[in-house]
């Protein structure tokens, strides 16, 4: 077992063997859940909706399936929540924002829409960044989600709600999106693994955008191979997404592919990124000598990676989503700035007085740095570096520019496109998870996978649960 | 930059912001000058892929209901190196992205 033989924490994969083999009940796991929740999200505030009737009656359904042997999947029966962001057909999706505090959607997103067809169960919805970027917002109707592992401390964001809902046990696994971190930081500062899969391999239709050239959706869950689980549910072309490309699942899909071993793979290190670029706390270089050694010790062959640096990916990365971000929202900042958070209008309102050069010089270096980034997978099959700087700040420490003012590791495999995840390698002496990055080559998301899995493995890091 | 300038960059922009609000502004928009100060300016004028635009692949595929023989023809299957079998495996592809009510799938998709 991965997880723990508590059914709140149990690991996707272990619930979905223990239902296969029905010595799990779909209704007693979600019901399990929805208590969790009950008693603590008034601590975590991680869900802004909770859909109890809707739940039990999936579970029900997948209840019966067990019973009659026609289960659809490892991901039947299995509860689940989703970033607030995600539309869900009669369920209220608001961003966290007043602006859409009355939109219910008719339809439910394509990454949604599989994994109900896939069985599992939904839960609700969860906290995000207002628009998945303006946050931690205290001036909206709802507070920021805090950190399970210390309720002072900062989810990350924006998936902020998919972070302590996962760590805290209130859902097995999530949906979040990422473009510029979102998934990564959120994971890393809350001890779970999450994946911005490479762009374009997951539907973001029906997937309120920030930035639509960087936005991708992608699984939050507690291990690594619980998001190759849910990547294999939400994986493949859609054709109403205009950014969806085809793409070949692994043999035996992606979470086979994050089980089969890593001996012999190539890792380039990024190390100007947390040596030089952004220096990380003593911690973080402990963390990140350690995950070296482990990544030897696995029979992998690793080496420094040089590459452009952190700044230049940041810039690209902040202004490509200040433009975008205030194109989508100029009709209502506009009309009405005061109805956003004041985290919002920081981060994106300049958007709207930055010159269209700038925007367009930003479009152009991305492509420059994205060929620089992927040209290094000649020489390697993944590229490894910190997740973040150091562990959760305080949410009191979190400052409105932070992004714009610093850069951050995540930038620069949004920029090139390719998959990144950030899986809990170990804790600092203060008790706090600590995400390591890994970073693919486009389409290279089976062999991340690979890595976060042999990572949180040979670490023992998914033995440890906050303390709630 | 001056509070004048900033007035103007915001009444370019169309915002009618508070003191507070504009002050906000101000300091963030300092951060996106010194990102957009690493950008490179110098480069060659042939260096355009970033601005291509992808025009659909294929004509909009007919509405449920209607006629799918204009659209198959246009719209090759991997079938269709083989002539005699062609024909049938469009038109079977075809009706079953029809009874979908999905869009053909773009060409170059199919060819990966």
């Amino acid at each position: 077992m991965r997880g723990s033989d508590v059914l709140h924490h149990l690991s996707i994969a272990d619930a979905a063997g223990m239902i296969r083999a029905r010595r799990l009940s779909p209704v007693e796991l979600t019901r399990s859940l929805l208590d969790r929740i009950e008693r603590l999200n008034p601590r975590l505030d991680a869900y802004l909706t909770v859909t109890e009737p809707q739940a039990i009656a999936a579970a029900r359904a997948a209840e019966r399936a067990q019973m009659q042997g026609a289960l659809k999947g490892p991901l039947a029966g299995i509860p689940l929540a989703y970033k607030d962001i995600f539309d869900t057909e009669g369920v209220r999706t608001t961003a966290q924002s007043r602006l859409l505090e009355a939109n219910v959607p008719a339809a439910d997103a394509e990454a949604v829409r599989r994994l109900a067809a896939a069985g599992a169960v939904m839960l609700g919805k969860l906290a995000t960044h207002e628009f998945a970027i303006g946050g931690p917002a205290f001036d909206l109707p709802r507070p920021p989600a805090r950190n399970p592992w210390d309720t002072e401390r900062f989810t990350g964001g924006s998936s902020s709600g998919s972070g302590a809902a996962v760590a805290a046990g209130l859902a097995l696994g999530s949906l979040g999106s990422d473009t510029g971190g979102s998934i990564r930081f959120p994971a890393a500062f809350c001890g779970i693994a999450g994946l911005k899969p490479t762009a374009g391999l997951v539907s973001r239709r029906g997937v309120i955008p920030l930035a639509p050239s960087l936005d991708t959706a992608g699984p939050m869950a507690w291990t690594a191979e619980d998001c190759g689980l849910l990547l294999d549910a939400i994986a493949g072309y859609d054709p109403l997404d205009p950014a969806s490309v085809p793409s070949t699942p692994p043999p035996g899909g992606y979470a086979a592919a994050a089980r089969r071993g890593i001996k012999g793979l190539k890792v380039g290190m990024l190390r100007r990124f947390y040596e030089t670029d952004l220096p990380a706390t003593a911690e973080v270089l402990e963390q990140m000598a350690e995950a070296e050694r482990l990544l030897k010790e696995l029979g992998c062959s690793v080496a420094t990676a040089d590459c452009p640096s952190l700044l230049a990916f940041n810039a690209v990365n902040r202004l490509i989503i200040c433009a975008e971000a205030f194109a989508l929202h100029e009709a209502d900042l506009t009309t009405r700035p005061e109805a956003y958070s004041r985290a919002f209008r920081v981060r994106v309102m300049a958007g709207g007085v930055m010159r269209a050069t700038d925007y367009i010089q930003a479009q152009r270096h991305r492509r420059s740095l994205a060929a620089e980034l992927n040209a290094l997978f000649e020489r390697f099959d993944v590229l490894v570096t910190a997740a973040t700087p150091g562990p959760a700040p305080r949410l009191a420490d979190v400052t409105l520019d932070d992004g714009l003012a610093r850069p951050t590791y995540a930038a620069p495999a949004n920029v090139s496109g390719g998959p990144a995840m950030s899986v809990c390698a170990g804790f600092a002496p203060n008790g706090l998870p600590l995400g390591l990055q890994i970073i693919g080559p486009p389409h290279g998301d089976a062999t991340v996978l690979a890595v976060g899995h042999a990572v949180e493995e040979a670490s023992g890091s998914r033995s440890r649960r906050p303390a709630l | 930059m001056t509070r004048e300038e900033l007035d103007l960059l915001v009444r370019r922009a169309g915002l009618t912001l508070n003191a507070g609000q504009k002050a906000d502004l101000a300091v963030a928009f300092q951060h996106l000058l010194a990102l957009a100060a690493c950008l490179p300016r110098r480069r060659p004028l042939a260096d355009e892929p970033a601005f291509v635009f992808h025009p659909p692949l294929s004509p909009p595929g007919p509405k449920p209901g209607q006629g799918a023989a204009r659209t198959a023809a246009r719209t090759p299957t991997k079938t269709a190196a083989k002539p005699k079998a062609a024909p049938k495996a469009q038109a079977k592809a075809q009706t079953r992205s029809q009874a979908k009510g999905k869009p053909a799938r773009p060409k170059a998709a199919r060819r990966r």
